[in-house]
């Protein structure tokens, strides 16, 4: 009896240890991890609301009776605070939606995603942008969302502009653009008028920028720099090379043409757009060089705050922080009272070029080619693109994408944000900031081709290589140039094969 | 008859025991190794499934020997395992010292081992503090002792590798200090004692006695060493993401890199059989060497 005991113990142990082993391989439907959470509110809410919605008006026809859940991948926390604020109001459209948002943070977000999906995960909504759309494998990953577009009546070109052509790919449109990283140029005006400098106009040239920054730059008598005409944003977070093929995208050179071949970096703006930074950073000094912020990983706002440049390349929509900033002490009250921080147009290639060009990337949503509810993911995606933006706007800052989005309340909205204690509470008014911030003068651009082939990394790892090593002050120009040109071509032959 | 029933059945119960073990080795760990090994002979980029794969012979593998980053990659991690018997010197001195009679001696095996404990993204950031050009400790430290252009560290092709293997000295020192303790109090006392009975002093001690009967933790600790050496990674990713230019790209982050950046997964299960066929060759030589050098008691 005793021996059957234990045979029967060790039977039961070893099956449910092996039952344990694979338990965590099966898809958790109903579980809800740390990182992912789940939001519904459909039991809540009530299904006898009537009222037309922008949704419905467009043309959505979803089945009221069908019950489905729709789970929204994304790598920002932002939109998790959006969500959270702002489902209920789905709910009352949708009452059968239920939504799931499974945050991915980090820098491998399109990695994960990748291996969830091959991996069998029930994806609907995917967050994507401009620099992590996977373009080279597009219709491997999304679903085009052409045809659905068509089926409400969807204008989308009339809705949002170019910005569309950021997640489009072979004319097929992957994304709904939702949200926009509009470049602009901050300045400290303090520095300015010690320096009897005008402030920026809308015309002004990238020549003149690089000359402006020479003057603002400070030294003390050992020839250390004290202060730094300006900084990059792009100069830490996306690579060297990232930073330069920006400049030259002013000039309209982008590192392939349309038919997918290469660009030759022999190309005078190339070459100019090279040349700026590199005297800028190894010879007048006025931006850190790499070393330094490698060494040092500056924040391009919070040392800008600091006073250690007057000027930054970065995004127009800082200015929807400044509050939170001044909360957190990274931003002086006295500095912000006194409105030292200018916010000017980007610069132009030349006195030909067109002014207000600026460079805005987009980040908004594609729907999964797994998902077995592309409409109720399309509808998920529309209210989240326009609705869903608006009504968070007093605690989740973004600057629309969507033409359709009323900016007047948007702007009123981006006054309030949520203090330490999670009250919302108003904050300054900048309105004179968020009017360049949305000015709908501004033209932008982006490069179409740079991520779109599947050999685009590669050949941009190359260049990023060889301008590392010339920051670096490892090579001189000439043989940096060569040697870039002579790897990517290499590059872009063997990986087209 | 009896004793053989009983004998399978005890065979029975024994696999029972191993079976959950096994079958995760099979599922997670055999499957995946067999995986890849089919998938390095293929153009597989994981997201378009396995319809659009096809075979490519050795491709890949030739495709390897003509690409700068792999060997450079490789070239880095040589570089790094170069410095691996100082890493073991050094701790054996620590160990040594520690071992002996000194104030504080448990406060001091405290600090030492406490970068082990400390989450590399802290490390990583504090020696990047550190090692800052313009006003970091080291550079300060350095021109005041007359060196007027001290080292850009981490912003140099030159400089990068020295600074990593200052990191991994500081880093690992605590750790592999422990392991020689550990050898260094299974050394008989009667040795030492026969020793100073002949007149032998500190060094001869050291050299004779304590190296050569330390030999087996020596060894495990240099098989573990090259190992994790090849495997070096998150201190890179955070602190230089492999430059300037390929100055501190290791083979583990260019892996990665190529399979989920440019999403060749056949092309990085390529790279990680030859990193699999370089360790195994280094170890079986150390195997094979290990008898010339190596005293077990």
């Amino acid at each position: 009896m005793s021996k059957l005991f234990k045979r029967v113990c060790c039977l039961s142990l070893a099956v449910a240890m092996t039952a344990t082993l694979f338990v965590g391989c099966g898809e958790k439907e109903k579980e809800n991890t740390s990182s992912e959470t789940k939001a519904t509110v459909s039991e809540k809410t009530d299904t006898s609301a009537s009222a037309k919605t922008a949704e419905e008006e467009k043309g959505f026809k979803i089945d009221p009776s069908k019950k489905c859940t729709i789970r929204f991948y994304t790598s920002a926390a932002l939109n998790k605070t959006e969500m959270d604020e702002n489902l209920p109001e789905f709910n009352k459209k949708y009452p059968n939606i239920t939504v799931e948002t499974v945050l991915l943070p980090g820098a491998d977000y399109l990695a994960k995603l990748k291996t969830s999906i091959v991996a069998g995960e029930q994806i609907d909504v995917i967050e994507v942008s401009t620099a992590n759309l996977e373009r080279a494998q597009a219709g491997s990953m999304y679903m085009p969302l052409n045809d659905l577009a068509d089926k409400v009546g969807m204008d989308v070109q009339k809705e949002y502009g170019d910005y569309v052509k950021q997640l489009t790919v072979d004319d097929k449109l992957y994304g709904i653009p939702k949200y926009l990283a509009p470049g602009g140029i901050w300045y400290n005006k303090k520095h300015f008028d010690e320096a009897g400098i005008p402030y920026p106009t809308p015309d002004w040239t990238w020549d003149e920028f690089f000359e402006i920054a020479k003057k603002l730059t400070k030294k003390d008598a050992s020839g250390k720099v004290t202060r730094y005409g300006f900084y990059d944003w792009s100069f830490m977070s996306g690579g060297v090379a990232a930073t330069i093929n920006n400049l030259a995208l002013f000039g309209g050179w982008e590192m392939f043409n349309d038919d997918g071949t290469l660009n030759s970096i022999d190309d005078p703006r190339y070459k100019k757009a090279v040349e700026s930074y590199y005297n800028a950073a190894m010879v007048d000094k006025s931006i850190p060089d790499i070393a330094t912020v490698t060494a040092e990983k500056l924040h391009y706002m919070y040392d800008m705050y600091k006073g250690r440049w007057s000027m930054l390349i970065s995004a127009r929509n800082t200015a929807l922080f400044f509050d939170i900033h001044r909360q957190n002490g990274q931003l002086t009250t006295e500095d912000d009272d006194a409105g030292i921080y200018g916010l000017a147009y980007m610069p132009k290639w030349d006195k030909n070029s067109p002014s207000k060009q600026s460079i805005d990337s987009v980040g908004g949503d594609a729907i999964c080619k797994n998902t077995k509810n592309p409409d109720e993911a399309f509808a998920f995606i529309y209210w989240h693109t326009t609705d869903c933006l608006l009504g968070s706007s007093k605690i989740a800052h973004r600057v629309p994408a969507s033409r359709t989005v009323d900016t007047k309340t948007l702007m009123d909205n981006w006054t309030y944000y949520k203090n330490k204690d999670g009250n919302i509470v108003k904050g300054k008014d900048r309105a004179d900031l968020y009017k360049i911030l949305l000015d709908p003068e501004i033209k932008p651009i982006f490069p179409v081709n740079s991520y779109k082939y599947p050999y685009s990394s590669k050949v941009n790892d190359e260049l990023n290589k060889e301008m590392s090593l010339l920051f670096a002050g490892e090579k001189d120009m000439a043989k940096a140039l060569a040697d870039a040109k002579a790897a990517m071509q290499k590059a872009y032959e063997a990986e087209k094969k | 008859m009896a004793i053989s029933r009983k004998k399978v059945r005890n065979t029975i119960e024994g696999y029972l025991f191993i079976f959950p073990n096994l079958l995760g080795f099979l599922v997670f760990t055999l499957f995946s190794v067999v995986f890849s090994a089919v998938i390095s002979f293929t153009n597989w980029d994981m997201i378009t499934g396995f319809s659009e794969m096809k075979f490519i012979g050795l491709s890949n593998y030739i495709d390897l020997f003509k690409d700068n980053w792999f060997i450079d990659s490789i070239l880095n991690n040589l570089f790094f395992i170069a410095f691996i018997p100082l890493y073991l010197f050094l701790a054996l001195l620590v160990a040594v010292v520690v071992n002996g009679s000194i104030y504080f001696n448990k406060t001091v095996r405290t600090i030492l081992y406490l970068p082990q404990v400390t989450n590399v993204v802290i490390v990583s950031l504090v020696w990047s503090y550190l090692l800052r050009p313009n006003g970091g400790i080291i550079n300060n430290i350095l021109m005041s002792i007359g060196i007027a252009n001290p080292p850009q560290w981490l912003g140099s092709t030159t400089w990068v590798k020295p600074a990593m293997v200052l990191m991994s000295i500081w880093g690992g020192l605590g750790y592999n200090t422990i392991l020689y303790l550990a050898g260094l109090q299974s050394i008989p006392k009667d040795l030492y004692e026969a020793a100073d009975i002949d007149g032998a002093g500190i060094l001869k001690k050291f050299f004779r006695i304590t190296i050569p009967m330390v030999s087996p933790t020596t060894f495990f600790m240099l098989i573990m060493g090259i190992i994790g050496s090849f495997q070096m990674w998150s201190n890179i990713q955070i602190l230089t993401d492999g430059g300037p230019g390929t100055a501190s790209t290791v083979i583990g982050f260019y892996i990665y890199k190529t399979a989920f950046q440019y999403g060749k997964m056949g092309y990085a299960s390529s790279m990680a059989w030859i990193l699999f066929i370089i360790v195994l060759v280094v170890t079986l030589i150390q195997w094979r060497g290990q008898k010339k050098w190596v005293n077990y008691l």
